[in-house]
C-alpha cells in the first residue's frame, strides 16, 4: 500500500472522482496540521463518542482466551497477547452467556450477542428480531454525521452480521477502495474548506423529496410487512437528503482530520488464501480517518464472518471445518484466533495513532470486540468473548478484567454500551435476552 | 392434507421432450385426456388459496437487464447495487423479503445519476431519448412527452396525471436553473429511476368481482411475466398487449407467454433461475487450497458455473430434453480448466465446447459437475455432509433440522479402523445424537465420495478404497452413476424442480393453499415427459401467478398464536 503525500492524493482524488460537484480551490492545509487540536473540538464538552464493532467468526478457545486474574490485577491471555500494548485502554468481560434459545448454531447466539434478542424463525429460514447494537446506535446518534454508520467486511457470503431490524440485513462494503471513494471522494471536505456551492444540490434534494412522496404513496397500497420495508427505504432516502444538506454546511472541524492512505484496487488471493490482514489494515485506516473527520460515529468491521471457512495462514483446512474437526488441543484453531486478535490490535492501533485533544481518537471510542459463539467446536452460548476498548471518554472502565461469577447475560454489556454512548435506555434486548441492569462492574 | 386431483388421463403430448435424449430414465406413460395446451384452471384444483401479494425489489441482474434492454447494451449500469441476499435459498424470495439498506438507497441514487449522465453521450442515444425537438430549454410539452414515454417503460405502466406533473415540473425546474433542456430530461430520469415505482414491482391487483380473489392488473401481470420469463422489464409490445386488455383472455395471455418464451431473453431468465436455485452465484467465493488441489484457480468458480448453465440451457432449449436427464446425461460443456479436472481432452479452441463424457465413466449430469462437487466441499477435502445436505434441501426440497446446539460435532480423526471420510463419519453416527440426522443427510453424499473436494475422480481416500454404495429413501445404489439415476427418478426431485420454479416466479415459498396447484404443475410436468418449457409455461399461466390474496395489514399478534 502506498501512502501518497496529502497534496498528490488530493489532486488524484479531484481528478478521478470528478463528479457533478463544483471543485473548490485547495485551501492552505498546513494550518490544520497541528496534532493537538483541542481548539478544534467541535462539540461542546469535548469530542464526540464513537462506537465500533470488531467482529470475527467462529468464536475462541475460552480457556486460552480468558485473562488470568481479575479486576485491575490481570494479565492478557495467550489468545489476547496481540492486545497487550493496548491493555490499559481495554477491558475484558468473561464468563457471560447469551441467554436466547440456540435455535440455529452461530446465528442465534450472534443475534443474541448483538441485539439482546432471539432470532425469528420463519419456516426453515430466520432473521434477526431487532437491530444489532451498531444499527441501534446509528439510529440514535447517526444523524450528526454524513454517514449514520459504516460497515465493512471482505467476504460475507449470503448472510451478514448487521441488521437494521427484522429482514433488514446490512451488507458491508467489501472493497477498501470503494469505501475510500464513498467517504473521501466527491462530497468530502477537509476542515477549513468552504462549503460546496453547487446549484444541483437543491435539484437533487427535490428529486429525493419526490421519491419520498412516492414511497409514501406506495406504502398506502401494500401490507404490513412491506410497509415496514418501505419505511426502511424511506429512512435511507431521508439520510441521503441530510447528507446533501451537510455539503452546504462548514465541514466538521477536527484538527486530526486527513485523508487515509489510498487502498489498492484489488487484493487477489495468494495461494488460495485471502489477504485478510492486508485488507483489514486498509479498512482500519479508512475507518480511523472517517471517525477522525467525523464522517461517521458508528462502524462495524466484519473481519471474518460467522461460519467462515477461509484458509488462514498456517492452517491446513478452512477455519470452520477446523473448529469442528481438529482433534485435541486445536492448535490451528488457536493460531487462527491469534491472527484474528492481530487484526483487532491493528484496529486499535490505527485509532490510537490519531491524536485528539489531550488523548487519542481511541480514547473517545468504544469498541466491542466479539464473535458469534463462545467455543466454536460446540457453538456454546457460554464463555462469550467480549473485549471493550477505548472506554468512550471514560464512560466505560478500562484496564480491568471482569469475570462473571454466574453466567450473566451478555445483554448487560449492551446496556452498558448504550448508556455509555449517551442513550438513556431503561432496558435492552427482548424475551430471554432482555435486561434492565447494565454491567455495573464496567460502567465508568 | 394434500388432495391430489385424479388426473391420470390420456395425454395430448404436444411437446417434443419425450423424443429427445432420454438417457437411463424410464419412459413416461402418457396419461389420457390431460390437455397440456390449456392452462391450469382454479376449478380443477381441489383447494386453492391465492398467495399473498409480494413487493419485489429488482435484483441487481434485473436492474442491469432492464437498463440494457431499454437503453442499449453500450450503456453502463451501476456496478455496485444492494447485494441480493437469498431467502429460503432464492434471491427471488430475498427480493420480496428484505428491506433496502441505507447504503442500497444511496447506490440507487448514485446509479440513477450516472445513468442520466449517459443519456446524451452518443448521438444515437440522444435521438432515442429526444422524441421531440424542444423549442427552448423550458419546453414543457416536449419534456412531458419524453417523461410520459419513458416513464411508462421504466415504471411499467402509464404515469398518472399527478405523477406526470410532478416529474415534469422537477425536470422543468432543472432545465430552467441550469439553462439546458437536456439537463431537465436528465433530472426527470433521475427521479424516475430512483422512484419505488421503478425499483419495486408493485402488485396490488383488484378483485374481478366482490368476494373473488384479487387479480393482478394488466400492467402488473405484464410486469410479472416479463421479470419471470425475461428477468427484465416488459418491452413495448407487452405493455401494449396489457393496455389493450389482451392479457385478460386465455388466448391473449398464451400468445404473449409464447412470444416471451420464444425470445432469446427467455434463455437469460432460465439461466438465472438455475443459477439461483442451484446456488451457482456462490461459486464466486469458492476457495480451495492450491497445494492440495493443483487444478484450483480463482477463475474456476466462474468456469464451473458456466458449465452447469450451459448444460441446463442446452437441455431446456436446444434439445428440449426430459429435464431428469440434467442429472444423468453424459453431455456437458467444458473449458480447459474443467477438462483437466474431468481428465478428458481439452477443447481445441479457447472457451467452452460441448463434449460427451465416456459412457462407461464414473461421471454424469449436474452431480458430476465441479459447480456441485467443489462448492459443497471444504477448501481441503470433500464433505459427504455438505453434499448430502444440498441434495436433501435443494434438489429434493426436504427439510433437515439444524444441528442441536452444544453438540460435539467433531468427526473422528483417521485411524487404522476408519481411514476414509465415510468410515470416520460412520463412527460419528454411532452416537445416537448425531446419527439421527446424519443417517439422513450423509448417505447421498457417500455415493459421491469418489469425487474429491474439487470434483476429481478417485478410488481411494487416505489410502483406503472408497465404498460409494448406499440407499436413498429406500432406493439403493452401488455407485455415483446409480445415485444420479436414483435422484433423477425420485419423485421428490421432479416435484422439487416444479416447486422451486413456482417459488421463483412468484417470489414466495408456497403455502398450504397452493399444494393442489403444485400437484397439478407436477402432474403436467410429468405428463409432458418432464419438459421444462411446459413447466415454465404452466407456471406463467397458472392461477397462482395472476391471482393474489389479501395482504396482512396489521402486525402479527404477539406470540404469533395461530
Amino acid at each position: 500500500m502506498r501512502k501518497l503525500d496529502r497534496f498528490s492524493r488530493r489532486r488524484l482524488l479531484k481528478g478521478f472522482l470528478a463528479g457533478s460537484l463544483v471543485t473548490i480551490g485547495l485551501p492552505p492545509l498546513d494550518m490544520f496540521l497541528n496534532s493537538h487540536g483541542t481548539a478544534y473540538a467541535a462539540e461542546p464538552g469535548g469530542f464526540p463518542k464513537r462506537f465500533g464493532i470488531f467482529f470475527w467468526g467462529n468464536g475462541v478457545l475460552p480457556h486460552r482466551f480468558t485473562p488470568i486474574g481479575e479486576g485491575a490485577e490481570w494479565q492478557v491471555s495467550e489468545e489476547l497477547a496481540a492486545l497487550e500494548p493496548h491493555k490499559a485502554k481495554l477491558s475484558v468481560v468473561s464468563g457471560m452467556e447469551v441467554k436466547v434459545p440456540n435455535l440455529e448454531p452461530h446465528w442465534a447466539t450472534l443475534c443474541g450477542m448483538l441485539t439482546g434478542g432471539p432470532i425469528l424463525m420463519d419456516g426453515t429460514d430466520w432473521t434477526f428480531s431487532a437491530p444489532t447494537i451498531d444499527q441501534f446506535l446509528a439510529s440514535e446518534i447517526g444523524d450528526a454525521t454524513r454517514f449514520a454508520s459504516i460497515e465493512v467486511g471482505t467476504a460475507v457470503g449470503s448472510k451478514t452480521v448487521c441488521y437494521a431490524g427484522p429482514n433488514s440485513p446490512i451488507s458491508p462494503e467489501r472493497e477498501p477502495l470503494a469505501l475510500f471513494e464513498r467517504v473521501f471522494g466527491g462530497g468530502f471536505q477537509l476542515p477549513g474548506e468552504a462549503p460546496i456551492i453547487d446549484p444541483t444540490l437543491t435539484l437533487q434534494r427535490s428529486v429525493l423529496d419526490a421519491v419520498m412522496d412516492d414511497i409514501t404513496a406506495v406504502k398506502a397500497s401494500v401490507g404490513y410487512a412491506d410497509r415496514l420495508r418501505l419505511d426502511q427505504h424511506f429512512d435511507g432516502i431521508r439520510s441521503l437528503e441530510q447528507r446533501l444538506r451537510k455539503l452546504e454546511e462548514e465541514p466538521p472541524n477536527y484538527a486530526s482530520c486527513d485523508y487515509p492512505p489510498m487502498p489498492e484496487g484489488e487484493y487477489p488471493d495468494i495461494e488460495g488464501r485471502p489477504q485478510i490482514q492486508v485488507v483489514n489494515r486498509a479498512f482500519c485506516d479508512i475507518l480511523a480517518y472517517a471517525l477522525a473527520c467525523d464522517q461517521t460515529r458508528v462502524f462495524t468491521n466484519i473481519f471474518t464472518r460467522p461460519l467462515t471457512n477461509i484458509l488462514f495462514a498456517n492452517a491446513t483446512a478452512g477455519h470452520h471445518q477446523l473448529t469442528h474437526d481438529e482433534p485435541g488441543e486445536q492448535v490451528m484453531v488457536h493460531d487462527i484466533i491469534l491472527q484474528c486478535m492481530e487484526a483487532f490490535a491493528y484496529q486499535l492501533q490505527a485509532l490510537d495513532a490519531i491524536a485528539e485533544g489531550d488523548g487519542t481518537l481511541l480514547d473517545h471510542c468504544l469498541l466491542l470486540g466479539t464473535s458469534d459463539v463462545g467455543l466454536g467446536k460446540t457453538h456454546t452460548p457460554e464463555d462469550f468473548p467480549i473485549v471493550l476498548a477505548g472506554g468512550a471518554s471514560g464512560a466505560i472502565k478500562t484496564g480491568i478484567h471482569y469475570s462473571s461469577p454466574a453466567n450473566e447475560s451478555t445483554t448487560k454489556v449492551l446496556l452498558s454500551i448504550v448508556r455509555a454512548m449517551g442513550v438513556d435506555a431503561a432496558s435492552f434486548g427482548a424475551a430471554e435476552g432482555e435486561v434492565s441492569e447494565s454491567l455495573t462492574a464496567i460502567d465508568g | 392434507m394434500l388432495l391430489r386431483p385424479n388426473l391420470r388421463l390420456a395425454a395430448v403430448l404436444s411437446v417434443s421432450a419425450v423424443a429427445a435424449g432420454l438417457q437411463g430414465c424410464p419412459q413416461v406413460e402418457p396419461s389420457a385426456g390431460l390437455s397440456l395446451t390449456t392452462p391450469i384452471q382454479v376449478e380443477s384444483l381441489a383447494t386453492f388459496q391465492a398467495p399473498s401479494p409480494t413487493l419485489s425489489r429488482l435484483t441487481k441482474r434485473q436492474y442491469h437487464n432492464t437498463i440494457h434492454d431499454l437503453f442499449g447494451t453500450d450503456v453502463v449500469p451501476p456496478p455496485s447495487l444492494e447485494q441480493d441476499l437469498p431467502s429460503a435459498g432464492l434471491q427471488a424470495v430475498g427480493a420480496t423479503t428484505h428491506s433496502l439498506s441505507p447504503r442500497g438507497a444511496e447506490q440507487y441514487f448514485e446509479g440513477a445519476k450516472s445513468l442520466a449522465a449517459q443519456l446524451f453521450e452518443t448521438p444515437a442515444r440522444a435521438a432515442m431519448i429526444l422524441s421531440c425537438a424542444p423549442d427552448s430549454s423550458a419546453d414543457a410539452a416536449c419534456l412531458q412527452e419524453i417523461v410520459a414515454t419513458w416513464g411508462r417503460r421504466l415504471w411499467r405502466r402509464p404515469l398518472t396525471d399527478a405523477e406526470l406533473t410532478t416529474t415534469v415540473s422537477l425536470g422543468a425546474s432543472a432545465a430552467t436553473t441550469l439553462g439546458d433542456f437536456n439537463q431537465g430530461v436528465q433530472y426527470a430520469f433521475i427521479a424516475l429511476l430512483t422512484s419505488p415505482n421503478f425499483l419495486y414491482r408493485i402488485q396490488v391487483g383488484a378483485p374481478a368481482s366482490p368476494g373473488e380473489p384479487r387479480e393482478l392488473t394488466a400492467f402488473e401481470l405484464a410486469t410479472r411475466l416479463s421479470f419471470y420469463l425475461w428477468n427484465s422489464s416488459p418491452d413495448d409490445a407487452l405493455l401494449e398487449a396489457a393496455a389493450a386488455g389482451e392479457l385478460a383472455t386465455e388466448d391473449g395471455l398464451r400468445a404473449q407467454v409464447d412470444r416471451l418464451m420464444s425470445n432469446l431473453r427467455n434463455r437469460r431468465a432460465g439461466r438465472n433461475f438455475v443459477a439461483e436455485w442451484l446456488h451457482l452465484y456462490d461459486l464466486e467465493e469458492m476457495g480451495k487450497d492450491p497445494n492440495i488441489f493443483k487444478h484450483f484457480s480463482p477463475e474456476l468458480g466462474a468456469s464451473a458455473r458456466e458449465e452447469t448453465l450451459r448444460l441446463a440451457e442446452h437441455l431446456i432449449y436446444d434439445v428440449e430434453a426430459d429435464f431428469r436427464t440434467f442429472f444423468t446425461t453424459r453431455t456437458t460443456f467444458v473449458d480447459r480448466r474443467l477438462a483437466a479436472i474431468y481428465n478428458i481432452p481439452a477443447p481445441v479452441d479457447e472457451g467452452f465446447a460441448q463434449v460427451e463424457l465416456p459412457s462407461d465413466g464414473p461421471r454424469a449430469g449436474f452431480l458430476g459437475h465441479v459447480s456441485f462437487l467443489g462448492l459443497h466441499a471444504h477448501p481441503v477435502s470433500s464433505s459427504a455432509t455438505l453434499r448430502g445436505l444440498f441434495i436433501r434441501e435443494t434438489l429434493l426440497c426436504q427439510t433437515v433440522p439444524s444441528p442441536p446446539a452444544g453438540l460435539n460435532t467433531a468427526i473422528p480423526e483417521p485411524s487404522e479402523d476408519a481411514k476414509t471420510l465415510r468410515e470416520r463419519l460412520l463412527v460419528h453416527m454411532e452416537d445416537p445424537s448425531c446419527g439421527g440426522c446424519h443417517g439422513f443427510i450423509d448417505p447421498p453424499g457417500f455415493g459421491l465420495e469418489q469425487f474429491d473436494g474439487i470434483g476429481r475422480y478417485r478410488l481411494a481416500d487416505n489410502g483406503a478404497m472408497i465404498d460409494p454404495s448406499g440407499d436413498l429413501d429406500g432406493m439403493s445404489f452401488e455407485s455415483a452413476i446409480d445415485l444420479m439415476e436414483v435422484i433423477a427418478n425420485h419423485e421428490a426431485s421432479t416435484r422439487c424442480t416444479a416447486k422451486m420454479l413456482y417459488s421463483y416466479a412468484i417470489g414466495r415459498i408456497p403455502e398450504a393453499g397452493e399444494a393442489a396447484l403444485l400437484d397439478a404443475l407436477h402432474e403436467r410436468f410429468e405428463a409432458s415427459g418432464f419438459s421444462f418449457k411446459q413447466l415454465m409455461m404452466d407456471v406463467a399461466t397458472s392461477p397462482g401467478f395472476r391471482l393474489i390474496g389479501e395482504s396482512g395489514t396489521v402486525p402479527p399478534t404477539e406470540g404469533g398464536g395461530e
